[in-house]
Formats: C-alpha cells, sequence, structure tokens
C-alpha cells in the first residue's frame, strides 16, 4: 500500500515513516506543509495521504484543507488525518462527501501501533476510520429525540459506533465480546431502522454512519 | 429741507381759532384732527396719540389746566407733547400753563411763521422723548445690564439698569457715580489685568470689544459675565464706554460641566482601550502558548511514544519483564499527553480562531456531561475580540451550569444586531448564584466591559440562572 505522510515536525515524521514501512507499508513521499503535500498527493496519488492538521504555511487548519481539496482532485486518495485535537466541526467537514477512504483521528494514537496501521489500511481500502473520541462526540450531539437514531437501542448505537469507527463485522463482534452472528442481526436492524434495506451492502454501511454521524433525523 | 408731516390734535371750542391754526398747519403738510374740548381731547389722545397737542387755555368743560393735568397723570399720555395757547394779554397764564405741566406756550394773536416754528420744535422733542422711552424700555427687558460709564479706571457709571442688581447683587444706585463701590472693585482680581488691558486696547484701536470674566457676587461667589462695549465719542468732545453685561454663569457652569463629563468620557474611553489592549495581549499570549504546546511539548510527547514503542516491540521479546514496565511507562506518557492536550484546549481552543465563535461552543457543548442546547447563533463571524470574550463567557457559564446549579438542561444563545453582539446561557437549577471578585465569572466582567459591555447574572433562588453578556461589534 503506498502512501504519502505530511507532517512538519520532522522528528515525528521520520518516526511515522519509520514505523509504517516497518509496518510494510510504502512512503512514495513525504511533505513539511500544505502545499507539498496537495502536489505530492496529486503527483503520486498514494493509497492513503496521512496528514498532520496543524502544518504551515499558516500553522492552524491547513492540513485539514489540504485533505479536503485531495478529496475534491483525486477522490481515489484515501486521507488519514491526524490532530492533537478531535473535533466535530473537522469531522463533519471531512464526512461531507462519504465516509468511505476517510480517517481523522488523534494523533497521539499513532503510538498504538497496531491500531494505527489498521486505521491506515482501512483508510486504504475505502473504509472508515474515525477516533473513538469523535465518535463520543457525535454521540453526544446526536441525542435529539425526534431522530431517527432514537429508534436504535443501546446494542445497536454501540454496533453503529463500531461501524463509524470503520470495523468490520468481525471486527465488532470481537469488540462487543458477541457472535458475529449477533452483530450481522444488529446490523440489519440499523438498516431496516434507518429505511436503508433496498441499498448495497456496501454502501448502506457508509449512509448509515454517515446519517448517524450527522444526527439525521430523516 | 422738509421734514415729513406730524400728527397734530387741535384743542380749540371757537371756530375761528381753530381755523386759524389748522390752515396753516395743514398747507404745512402736516396731518391734523380738531377736537372741541378737553375731555374730546383726552379720548382722541387715547384713540391715537398725535406728535403735538395744540389746545386752548380758556375753553368751556376741561380746560388747559385741566387737560395738562390729566395728560401728566396718564402714563399712558404723559410723554405726550403739549403747546398751549394764551392770550399775550395775560402774561402771567403762561406761567400757569408751564406749571400745570405744558410743555410750550403760544401768545395769542400769533405768526403762522412762529405757529410752525413751535409744532415743529414740540415734534423734535416728542421724537426724542419716544426714543427715549424706547430706550428705557430696551433697558429695562434686555437681559442684560444696559451701561454707560466714562472711559477711566474705575469705570465710573454715568447710568446702569437694573438688571445689575441680579447679576452683582448690588443695587445700580451703587455704582452710579460710583456713589458706593466701583464697577472695577467688583471685577474679580484674578481677571482685572485682563479686563482692563483688553478694554484700553480696544478703545485705542476704536473697536469694540467682548469679554467673559469673573465678577464677585455679593454673595461672595464668584460669576461669569459677557460684556460688550464700545467707545462712543459725543458731540461735545465727551468720551464715554456704552455697553451692556449679561450673566453667563449658566452657560458657562454647562461648558464646565460638558468639559467635565467630556473629560471623563475620554477617561473611561481610554480606560477601556487600555484594557481591551491588556486582554488582547493576554490572549494573544495564550493563543501562542497553546501553540508552543501543540508545536512543542505535544509533538515531543506523541515522537517519544513512538520511539518507545519502537524499543517495546525488540524488548517484548528479549526482556518481557522489562516490556511490561515499559508498557506501564507507555500508559503514563499517554496519560500525560491526554491532559496535556486539555490544558492546552482550556489555555486557548484553537477552533476559536480557525472556525469561530459557533463551532467551537458547540464543540464545548460536544464535551460537556449535561444535556445542552445552542439555539441561535449568528451566521457570521464576530470580530475576534467580540467572539473570544463571548467564548470565555459561555464556556465558564456552562462549567458553571454543570457544577453549580443541578440543572436538568441548559441553552446557549448567540445573536448580533445593530452593533451588539451577546450571548446568554441559562439553565433551570437552583439559582442563586452570585457574582464575586476574582472567581471565574467576576473575572469575566472585566473582558465585557472592555468591549463596552455589560455581563448581567439572572439567579432568583430555585428558578434557575441566566447569565447574558452584551458587548459592542461593529
Ligand atoms: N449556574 C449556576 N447555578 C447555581 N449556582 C451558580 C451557578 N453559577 C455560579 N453559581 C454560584 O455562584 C458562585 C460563583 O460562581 P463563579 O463561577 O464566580 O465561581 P466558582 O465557579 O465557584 O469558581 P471558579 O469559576 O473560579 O472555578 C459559585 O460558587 C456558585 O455557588
Ligand atoms: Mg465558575
Amino acid at each position: 500500500m503506498r502512501l504519502v505522510v505530511a507532517e512538519d515536525s520532522l522528528l515525528l515524521r521520520e518516526g511515522l515513516v519509520r514505523l509504517l514501512e516497518e509496518a510494510g507499508f510504502e512512503v512514495v513521499g513525504q511533505a513539511g506543509d500544505a502545499d507539498e503535500l496537495i502536489r505530492k498527493a496529486l503527483a503520486h496519488k498514494p493509497d492513503v495521504a496521512v496528514v498532520d492538521v496543524r502544518m504551515p504555511p499558516t500553522n492552524t487548519d491547513d492540513g485539514l484543507r489540504a485533505a479536503l481539496e485531495i478529496r475534491r482532485q483525486a477522490p481515489g486518495v484515501g486521507v488519514l488525518v491526524l490532530s492533537a485535537y478531535v473535533e466535530e466541526a473537522y469531522a463533519h467537514e471531512l464526512l461531507a462527501d462519504g465516509a468511505a477512504g476517510v480517517g481523522y483521528m488523534l494523533k497521539h494514537r499513532v503510538a498504538d501501533l497496531q491500531r494505527f496501521t489498521e486505521a491506515v489500511r482501512r483508510v486504504g481500502e475505502g473504509g472508515s476510520a474515525l477516533d473513538p473520541e469523535v465518535i463520543t462526540q457525535l454521540m453526544r450531539g446526536n441525542r435529539s429525540p425526534d431522530s431517527a437514531l432514537a429508534k436504535l437501542t443501546p446494542r445497536e448505537l454501540d454496533t453503529l459506533a463500531l461501524m463509524a469507527e470503520g470495523r468490520s463485522n468481525l471486527g465488532i463482534a470481537e469488540q462487543l465480546v458477541v457472535t458475529d452472528r449477533a452483530v450481522e442481526k444488529h446490523v440489519r436492524s440499523i438498516f431496516s431502522k434507518l429505511g436503508l434495506d433496498a441499498v448495497p451492502e456496501d454502501h448502506r454501511r457508509v449512509l448509515a454512519v454517515l446519517r448517524y454521524l450527522r444526527g439525521d433525523s430523516g | 429741507m422738509p421734514e415729513p408731516g406730524a400728527d397734530i390734535l387741535v384743542v380749540a371750542s371757537r371756530e375761528p381759532v381753530a381755523l386759524e391754526v389748522w390752515v396753516p398747519l395743514e398747507e404745512a403738510g402736516h396731518r391734523v384732527r380738531t377736537v372741541a374740548d378737553g375731555l374730546a381731547a383726552i379720548t382722541e389722545l387715547k384713540r391715537q396719540l398725535p406728535d403735538v397737542v395744540v389746545a386752548e387755555w380758556e375753553a368751556p368743560g376741561l380746560d388747559g389746566r385741566g387737560l395738562c393735568e390729566a395728560v401728566r397723570g396718564d402714563p399712558e399720555l404723559r410723554d405726550t407733547h403739549v403747546i398751549v395757547m394764551t392770550s399775550s394779554a395775560r402774561a402771567e397764564r403762561a406761567a400757569e400753563a408751564l406749571e400745570a405741566g405744558a410743555d410750550d406756550y403760544l401768545a395769542t394773536p400769533f405768526e403762522q411763521t412762529e405757529l410752525l416754528a413751535r409744532v415743529r420744535a414740540g415734534r423734535r422733542t416728542s421724537q426724542l422723548r419716544a426714543s427715549e422711552a424706547r430706550l428705557r424700555a430696551l433697558m429695562a427687558n434686555v437681559p442684560g445690564a444696559i451701561y454707560r460709564c466714562a472711559p477711566d479706571r474705575e469705570w465710573t457709571m454715568e447710568l446702569i439698569s437694573d438688571e445689575i442688581e441680579r447679576i452683582s447683587g448690588h443695587p445700580p444706585a451703587d455704582f452710579i457715580d460710583s456713589a458706593v463701590r466701583t464697577f472695577a472693585s467688583i471685577i474679580h482680581p484674578d481677571d482685572r489685568e485682563r479686563v482692563e488691558n483688553a478694554v484700553f486696547e480696544a478703545c485705542k484701536a476704536r473697536r469694540p470689544f467682548v469679554l467673559e470674566y469673573r465678577i464677585q457676587h455679593a454673595d461672595g461667589d464668584a460669576r461669569w459675565v459677557l460684556e460688550r462695549g464700545q467707545l462712543v465719542h459725543g458731540t461735545n468732545g465727551r468720551t464715554w464706554l456704552d455697553g451692556a453685561i449679561f450673566d453667563i454663569s449658566a452657560r458657562r457652569e454647562a461648558e464646565e460641566e460638558r468639559r467635565r463629563r467630556e473629560a471623563e468620557q475620554a477617561r473611561v474611553a481610554e480606560l477601556r482601550a487600555s484594557r481591551a489592549r491588556i486582554i488582547e495581549a493576554a490572549d494573544a499570549a495564550r493563543r501562542r502558548i497553546e501553540r508552543d504546546l501543540h508545536d512543542g511539548a505535544q509533538q515531543r510527547f506523541v515522537a517519544v511514544a513512538l520511539q518507545l514503542r519502537h524499543l517495546l516491540s525488540r524488548l517484548q521479546k528479549t526482556a518481557p519483564d522489562a516490556a511490561l514496565l515499559l508498557e506501564d511507562a507507555l500508559d503514563e506518557l499517554q496519560r500525560a499527553t491526554d491532559e496535556l492536550r486539555e490544558l492546552a484546549r482550556g489555555i486557548h481552543p484553537a477552533l476559536l480562531t480557525e472556525r469561530g465563535l459557533v463551532r467551537a461552543v458547540e464543540a464545548l457543548i460536544s464535551r460537556l456531561p449535561m444535556a445542552a442546547k445552542l439555539h441561535e447563533a449568528p451566521k457570521e463571524r464576530l470580530p475576534q475580540p467580540v467572539e473570544t470574550a463571548l467564548y470565555y463567557v459561555i464556556a465558564e457559564s456552562l462549567t458553571n451550569a454543570c457544577k453549580h446549579a443541578d440543572a436538568s438542561a441548559v441553552t446557549v444563545d448567540i445573536g448580533c444586531a445593530q452593533g451588539r453582539a451577546w450571548a446568554v446561557v441559562a439553565d433551570d437549577g437552583v439559582g442563586d448564584a452570585r457574582m464575586t471578585e476574582g472567581s471565574g465569572l467576576g473575572g469575566l466582567s472585566d473582558r465585557v466591559e472592555a468591549l463596552d459591555g455589560r455581563l448581567t447574572v439572572q439567579s432568583p433562588p430555585g428558578r434557575g440562572t441566566t447569565v447574558r453578556a452584551e458587548v459592542a461589534c461593529d
């Protein structure tokens, strides 16, 4: 899997690259600011661009803006955005066009090697990887009682939250310590309650997650 | 030079006499009315005052004496010029007539030229009297003290109107001929030299002068007056100063008051501006600290964690005991990173600068351990100092609602209209909150006031707490 890594702190970038290479990824380009990132991402068309939010030139949200730009110009390139803080507002911006190939994680999660490399891989395969903290925030924001989500049982909500993290049914089953058949049952129920029965499976998952993340009342 | 005709009232009981007076006067261009006796004359005078009255001394009914006495006794008629016709055969009549109040007399028989000359002179006198009356009326009615004085250092008054008593507390008679005091003596000592010099210079240059200075009122207080005056040259080589003095204490006080108010406003504005600068500087420092933490310590922590993970993966094969220890250390490092992150966020929420107040407040609400709702929020971004101030008010109020209120719901409203921006945080909790110096809420009122704003807390016991901050926003 081919990656571009954008991170302005040299120390951290070196660490990330080494870690990713050891985990078997091929890092085809490195960038220290937003412009370099866009250039290299569009040139290399990697499977995933791993992007730090705060980067030069303005050191605010340049990385995020660059990630959005890359998604617009090269929808096939997955983006995994890393940030010292995760913000619901940024999550909404990133997910505006769908959760496929999008990841948004707290930066310090990279120290959890397995989790991090898993996230990179999921995004590269067109899935999504959202930090549990993003999920918690979004869940809090979605407590409005008229939401279709209000019809979900707590167990279904847990399942949906894990789906939003980008996990497979098997992954969810492990996490919830239930059988994968039980998870499948929950997932079907979720699709039906959200009115997604008719949609193809892959798409359905993404739509359910999106609806969940946005707190749609429909 | 022919003068315009005068209005003349002739009082004559006998036809020939009337004709003898009337005809030449009309021929000379005067307008003549005639009446037959004194009573009719009084009625006619009251109807319209003539310039001159020519009356027979001896007449039936009200005679010349009666007419003169009636005219002089009536304030409205008093200034009428009366010429009495007396017989030249009885010279004592002339003295009697003048005694009774006549202005002049004509001895009969008389020449036409004499009649005309007396009437002309009479008319001039009556015009002079009228203008004097007007002057007197003016002096009495003008809202200032009119004066005429000698151009000397004492301001020796020849005349000064009654208004001076209201202005200075001293009766006008005191100043006439400096009988009791000189006018110079009531000019405030600090202003005396300035006034003297200004008047002297103006007189020398033959210019009118306008001065504002203080006088000392009889009650001991100083009063501000405005004086306009001018050196006047009389026909006989005499000179004097004519002018008017007005009391402007009220205006001066109002000006003084306005100046004081403006100075005070300027001071308050400066205070506010300097407070705003201090807060702005502090905010800038907070943004810098957050950035330093983010780019420095936080990055380093992550980098160190990465390296330690590498080490861990090796140790797990070679020295499992050490690996366990390292894992603990990594957990600790994780907690430190979390704490540092929350600390940095508390120092300055980056989202506030990057996405604005509304997003920052939404993020705040989503991290809150209780249900909160953002009702209204402006679509546009507000100026940075406004967003920052409102953010901290909302953040503190939400924290308070969670900490103290025991509320089931809290709402936030943000608004902006007509040069004002506001934030309202309301909970339905226990109420009875107090804004105390130095604590969370009290500390924010400085921030709000620096933006020409107000922070109010309504918190009746048992009926929830509403915190409202309103600031200028343009
Ligand atoms: N929403 C509220 N409901 C009920 N009581 C409140 C509320 N907000 C504040 N109070 C009361 O008013 C007091 C003053 O609040 P303030 O925020 O100034 O200080 P604090 O919260 O006690 O301290 P700090 O904010 O410095 O940590 C609080 O101690 C609390 O008793
Ligand atoms: Mg407080």
